[in-house]
């Protein structure tokens, strides 16, 4: 397998993992340079290119409230999980632990 | 700082008027965040030198529009096979009526040499391919425009509505549809040119002939019919099979009498003068001798193929 045809996989196995990864940390407000920082601290390494849009679509959808606050001198954007993007987070965590479980034993042969 | 400002109103002219405002206040304040953290980072090195590989880290503004606002196609994607089936058929009809529009006009003027001849062909088709391209892009484009058709094709779908098909030739390939649909057509459009056409013909077709080409109009429509039925239902079915076999039996017979129908053409150009009417009537009768095989290799073909779908 060539490095690009691994690189075009491990995006296609992220992208969707990636959605779940920023609503389950938007439980609590970030702000963008914050969120991505939360989630390198949790070893999900995501390029700021890719967050930012990912965020802004979640809140277009309704997935995701979002305000400006003053802060340190310079007015940011915070994101937070919405009553329906909560809903969806528990519905799409629940399916993540049934992928998981079922992916466990198939991938240890 | 001068350089976020460029990189923001590049970001921004990529953007749709109602995101540029929102999207870019936004995309300020991370970049300025991603600086100070640098800072705190590197503290030896410029403000400047790390908004310059922050910059680098998210990419071209392009890139970075796109990424909050991705382009939509024009052309949804389930359309595009009949799109560009569609667009081949009507630039190879095209291109066949300028060819035989710019020969008869060379056929007309003794004093058109080839150069004109290749330019005036060239011209005409340029100008019709652009109309028609046009014409088919914005015709595809309102196809793709309307969702709820295809939401509904598929809250309608019934696996039990798969037809059952016992050999591989029962399926029929939407290149075939088009080269029937393309020839018909183009038959069609030929047979009334002098109609519409700008007529420059120093080979003139006789009375009979030329009625007798224009009553088999109704032919070359149902054949046109029967391609559009196979563009809906994609599949030989005996009922397909059996109108086909008529069809192309009626076609075997119309250029048959066409073969025979003496004499064919009225007169001959004076450039074609190394030729004699006699010699150019039975090329004429042994062309259309040629052409009835085909639509007779299909009847024979429908036929067999008819006896393995009753069986």
């Amino acid at each position: 397998m060539t490095t690009a045809q691994l690189d075009k996989m491990r995006l296609e196995l992220r992208r969707g993992v990636l959605v779940l990864a920023v609503l389950g940390s938007l439980k609590a407000p970030h702000y963008g340079y914050s969120l991505r920082k939360q989630l390198q601290d949790a070893g999900i390494d995501i390029d700021e290119g890719t967050l930012y849009p990912l965020v802004r679509r979640l809140a277009d959808q309704g997935l995701l409230d979002s305000e400006w606050r003053q802060g340190e001198g310079r007015e940011r954007r915070y994101y937070q999980l919405s009553e329906v993007g909560a809903e969806l987070l528990t519905q799409l965590t629940q399916e993540w632990q049934q992928l998981n479980k079922a992916l466990g034993p198939l991938l240890e042969h | 700082m001068d350089l976020l400002e460029r990189y923001l109103a590049a970001v921004q002219q990529e953007l749709p008027a109602d995101k540029q405002q929102d999207v870019t206040r936004e995309l300020k304040a991370n970049i300025l965040d991603q600086v100070d953290a640098l800072r705190e980072q590197t503290p030896e090195q410029s403000d400047e030198e790390h908004l310059l590989q922050v910059l680098q880290e998210l990419g071209p503004p392009k890139q970075m529009a796109y990424q909050f606002h991705p382009p939509q196609p024009l052309i949804r994607a389930d359309l595009i096979p009949l799109f560009r089936f569609t667009l081949f058929m009507v630039l190879g009809i095209i291109f066949l009526i300028n060819l035989v529009q710019s020969t008869l006009l060379w056929l007309g003027h003794e004093q058109m040499g080839l150069l004109l001849l290749l330019k005036h062909m060239g011209s005409g088709f340029i100008g019709d391919a652009t109309l028609a391209f046009t014409a088919i892009t914005l015709g595809f484009w309102s196809m793709s425009l309307e969702q709820k058709t295809r939401c509904t094709a598929q809250q309608s779908w019934d696996p039990l509505q798969l037809p059952q098909l016992n050999h591989r030739w029962q399926r029929i390939s939407l290149s075939d549809v088009f080269h029937d649909l393309a020839t018909y057509l183009f038959l069609l459009i030929l047979i009334w040119y002098p109609l519409w056409g700008e007529v420059v013909m120093s080979v003139e077709l006789s009375m009979g002939s030329r009625f007798l080409l224009q009553a088999f109009s109704p032919l070359l429509l149902l054949g046109i019919a029967l391609s559009l039925w196979q563009l809906k239902q994609r599949y030989w079915t005996e009922a397909l099979l059996k109108c086909n076999l008529v069809l192309n039996a009626l076609l075997v017979t119309a250029i048959l009498i066409l073969a025979w129908t003496s004499p064919f053409f009225s007169s001959v150009p004076e450039q074609l003068s190394w030729i004699t009417a006699e010699q150019l009537e039975r090329s004429m009768t042994i062309s259309l001798l040629i052409i009835a095989l085909f639509p007779g290799w299909e009847v024979i073909r429908d036929w067999q193929r008819l006896q393995k779908v009753r069986a």
